[in-house]
């Protein structure tokens, strides 16, 4: 077995990994926060990726400018969904809010195949051509930037969480709605807020990572699987299990794509999230909004 | 409903008139003996033994918060406890579910008034009323002889307990429609429907207004004279001391004594922990519980 | 005379009834169960890949093809029950997602026995001995008896003590285990019906349109199911059923492109969440009731 492939298989899997996490997170904290399963997480995935797109191609902008526009734009969008999804199913049935995140999904899709088309689209990015070598081991420009951006998102929203005081209301909220309310903190506010952020952190993944791969408005159902997968494997609402549980599955998916085939790399993914819903359903770190 | 007697000396006017049944007594029906669970650092129960005799009436009481629905929750096998045992007439229930427990004869209710919103009064008694035991899946749906006939019979005793329960007008009516007072009725005569064995009742009175107290009362009474033990968990202690044989007191997931229940309410201790009452000749104190 | 109705019309037909079949399988999930299954295209895919292998690669008859089907069904239902049903209600919606997708990823890849992306192609239709459904009548009539049958075993199912106890794990699952009710059996059995409504629907889907590929296993079918049970009346009997032909008949007949359609779906679905979740028919069973409770509010 060559020692250099070897590790540029775990290269590649460390920032495809720290890509999945990335992607990730945003659902494991609107999970942790609000108890609900957004199942349009994979569409704001590839919205945030298609309106990357459509400001670099129509409005002539920087992919820098246009990235840091998107960023905002899709916190709105993030802010639609709580008002349109999460804050009226508040108190309703869980199913409530997985039909009504479904149905968004099924909205977004279809908006943006009839707007944009079914044509694959391509973003340009200045780090197209740079590359680092460390040894052996090449690792593509973007590809950095990922992982760079990851780890940064994940010191950040942990700062965030613990430091501040909206943080200290969300982790409380992920404990109890009702206690919330009772020392005043306002639960749609804090709804509005994780909405946002998760929608944001989820936008940072795609306007990160969108540059390496072909755009199709199909792209959400790949990106949502590999969410539900991490989230399962790292623990349902644990934010830094998300993360990590996102290097071991970019990490396993490049050894079985490099070594097996690529149908085990897709099938990796199942088998994983099979074997921890069967051996340790509560996922490898459990529920907590930790960081 | 007997008059008030009149305060004894140092002793409040209530106390159980009951004799307890002799023949009766021979028998033990529940034994949970040891029972103990913890939550995190939080010993909820800590090695609790009661015993419930057949055909009686054992009454629970203690402070908020001194273990009496985990209590429950353990021996109906919703929770698993940490240690100790709990056996039925002599046959353990260890490892048992609670729908297993449930089919030996051992009903509940919940502290929280539990009902089926969406089915109608009546179906809700059918609901309870368990299909007999050897009936699969095939026979139910192949609606075989031997099923329909037991259909026929737990819709007759489904009758006859809606009109125990004086909702026999409303039987068509959803159950999610009725007064918190109707809910209770009927959340009792679900239990009833299998004739259990052992009835547990988690706080049967909360929110009840008086009049239905004495009906619910009345209604309890009936039904251990057809042979249910009993095993009520309550505050009202008034209501708990008329109908109780026996009655343990729980503190802080510990016994803190058993008695009849002159013999508990004469206590220093239960006085003390629970009603924060002391004993003075020619108190009465009977408005003050709950 | 129904052979000089436009064959257009007649093909809707048969997808009604083909729809049919499998809103009985989310139904009884969602509806009665409360549990949301996005299974259902697992259960359609296995049913039509089974029946329609068994018949190309074994000439066998339908009659067993059929049954095969049937019970592939209700055997998947079952294992993919008995690791998922345990789980809290959101995993259970994420793996049942993932088994169709991964019976997709199975279905693209497996090409000696499914021939892959390609799909399988020239499925006979249906023949029981030497009687063949030939020609759209025929399979209108078929799908009009196969239907008013799947009717007739969901009504037996929800009518019965069995359908009483899904409803009161759905409503109160606590009490129903304190009554008694073996909660994770009446799951299972009726996930194992839900896999045999679905499966048969699929068997049905591949003999009339003779061609299928792994992309039956997608999203669509449980989109438009949603969008039918939930409108029609999730947990009703007739509501989905009246909510499969509807949604069959209408993009038909408003002639949609597929993503204006499926875009109306989503907007519709998110519209009766939000605003009307029994559906229509309980909008239009609800006098009744309301006369009865208010009597008991007293």
């Amino acid at each position: 077995m060559d020692a250099s492939l070897l590790l540029q298989l775990g290269a590649n899997g460390l920032s495809v990994g720290l890509g999945y996490g990335l992607a990730a997170i945003g659902l494991a904290l609107v999970f942790g926060i609000l108890g609900q399963v957004n199942f349009a997480h994979g569409e704001i995935y590839m919205l945030a990726a298609f309106v990357l797109w459509w400001l670099v191609k129509w409005f002539g902008l920087s992919y820098g400018a246009g990235f840091a526009l998107m960023l905002l734009l899709m916190a709105g969008v993030g802010l639609l969904m709580a008002e349109a999804v999460f804050l009226p199913t508040l108190n309703r049935s869980f199913e409530s809010v997985i039909l009504a995140s479904l149905a968004v999904s099924i909205i977004l899709q279809n908006a943006v195949r009839l707007v944009f088309g079914a044509t694959p689209q391509r973003i340009a990015t200045p780090l197209e051509s740079v590359n680092l070598e460390l040894g052996s081991v090449l690792l593509f420009g973007q590809r950095l930037m990922v992982a760079a951006m990851a780890i940064a998102s994940m010191l950040m929203l942990s700062a965030f969480l613990r430091k501040t005081e909206t943080g200290r209301a969300m982790r409380a909220m992920a404990q109890s709605k009702e206690a919330c309310q009772m020392v005043g903190i306002d639960p749609r506010r804090i709804t509005r807020i994780t909405a946002m952020m998760g929608a944001a952190l989820c936008a940072l993944a795609a306007g990160a990572m969108a540059p390496m791969f072909d755009l199709y408005p199909n792209m959400g159902t790949d990106i949502v699987f590999k969410s539900f997968a991490v989230v399962i494997i790292g623990g349902m609402g644990n934010v830094a299990g998300a993360a990590l549980a996102g290097v071991l599955l970019g990490v396993a998916e490049s050894y079985a794509g490099g070594l097996l085939g690529a149908v085990f790399r897709d099938g990796i993914g199942f088998a994983l999230m099979i074997a921890m819903l069967l051996l340790r359903p509560q996922g490898l770190f459990g529920k907590s909004v930790r960081v | 409903m007997s008059a008030p007697r009149p305060a004894e000396a140092g002793r409040p006017p209530w106390g159980s008139s009951k004799v307890a049944k002799p023949h009766l007594l021979e028998s033990c029906l529940l034994s949970a003996s040891g029972i103990s669970k913890s939550y995190g650092g939080v010993k909820a129960l800590d090695a609790v033994s009661i015993e419930v005799e057949a055909g009686s009436i054992t009454g629970l009481i203690g402070p908020n918060g001194s273990g009496k629905s985990t209590l429950f929750d353990c021996i109906c096998g919703f929770q698993r406890s940490d240690a100790g045992a709990v056996s039925l007439a002599g046959e353990s229930l260890q490892g048992l579910s609670a729908q297993a427990i449930a089919r030996k004869g051992v009903r509940r209710t919940f502290q929280q008034l539990r009902v089926f919103p969406a089915l109608s009064v009546r179906d809700n008694l059918l609901t309870s009323a368990q299909s007999a035991p050897g009936f699969g899946y095939v026979q139910e749906l192949l609606r075989l002889p031997s099923v329909r006939a037991h259909e026929r019979a737990m819709r007759e005793r489904a009758e006859a307990m809606l009109e125990e329960i004086r909702l026999t007008r409303l039987a068509q009516v959803l159950a999610g429609h009725l007064s918190y007072g109707q809910k209770k009725l009927l959340e009792l005569g679900m239990a009833l429907m299998t004739e259990p064995r052992l009835l547990l009742l988690d706080e049967p009175m909360a929110g009840v207004n008086p009049s239905l107290v004495e009906d619910l009362k009345v209604e309890l009474q009936r039904v251990n004279d057809r042979g249910t033990a009993l095993l009520i968990v309550e505050h009202n202690l008034k209501l708990v001391f008329d109908l109780s044989h026996q009655v343990y007191v729980l503190e802080q997931g510990r016994v803190l004594m058993k008695g009849t229940p002159r013999q508990v309410s004469d206590d220093e201790r239960v006085m003390q922990a629970y009603l924060g009452v002391r004993q003075t000749a020619g108190a009465e104190q009977d408005g003050a519980i709950d | 005379m129904i052979n000089s109705v436009s064959p257009y019309l007649l093909h809707i037909g048969v997808m009604a009834g083909i729809y049919v079949l499998l809103v009985l399988s989310l139904n009884l999930m969602l509806g009665y169960c409360g549990l949301l299954s996005l299974a259902t295209p697992a259960f359609v895919g296995l049913g039509a890949y089974a029946s329609a292998l068994l018949t190309l690669r074994l000439g066998c008859d339908s009659s067993l093809t059929l049954v095969a089907a049937l019970v592939l069904g209700a055997a998947s239902g079952v294992i993919l029950g008995i690791p998922s049903l345990r789980l809290s209600r959101h995993s259970f919606v994420i793996v049942t997602l993932s088994a169709t997708l991964l019976l997709q990823l199975v279905a693209s890849n497996w090409v000696d026995l499914t021939r892959g992306a390609l799909g399988l192609a020239d499925i006979p239709s249906l023949r029981f001995g030497s009687f063949r459904i030939d020609g759209k009548p025929a399979w209108l009539a078929t799908m009009v008896v196969v239907a008013a049958l799947g009717i007739g075993v969901f009504w037996t199912i929800v009518s019965s003590r069995l359908g009483r106890a899904m409803v009161a794990v759905r409503d109160n699952e606590p009490l129903a285990v304190a009554t008694g009710i073996d909660v994770m059996k009446i799951r299972l059995f009726a996930f194992a019906c839900s896999g045999a409504f679905a499966a048969l629907g699929g068997a049905c889907y591949a003999h009339y349109l003779s061609f299928i590929d792994p992309g039956l296993f997608g999203f669509s079918i449980s989109e438009a199911l949603l969008v039918m049970v939930i409108l029609g009346g999730s947990g009703t009997l007739w509501g989905p059923v009246l909510g499969a032909i509807v949604f069959t008949v209408l993009p038909e007949a408003l002639r949609m492109a597929p993503e204006l359609r499926s875009l109306l779906y989503g907007v519709l679905l998110l519209g009766f969440v939000l605003f009307m979740p029994e559906g229509l028919a309980r909008c239009l069973s609800r006098p009744v009731n309301r006369a009865a409770s208010a009597e008991a509010g007293q």
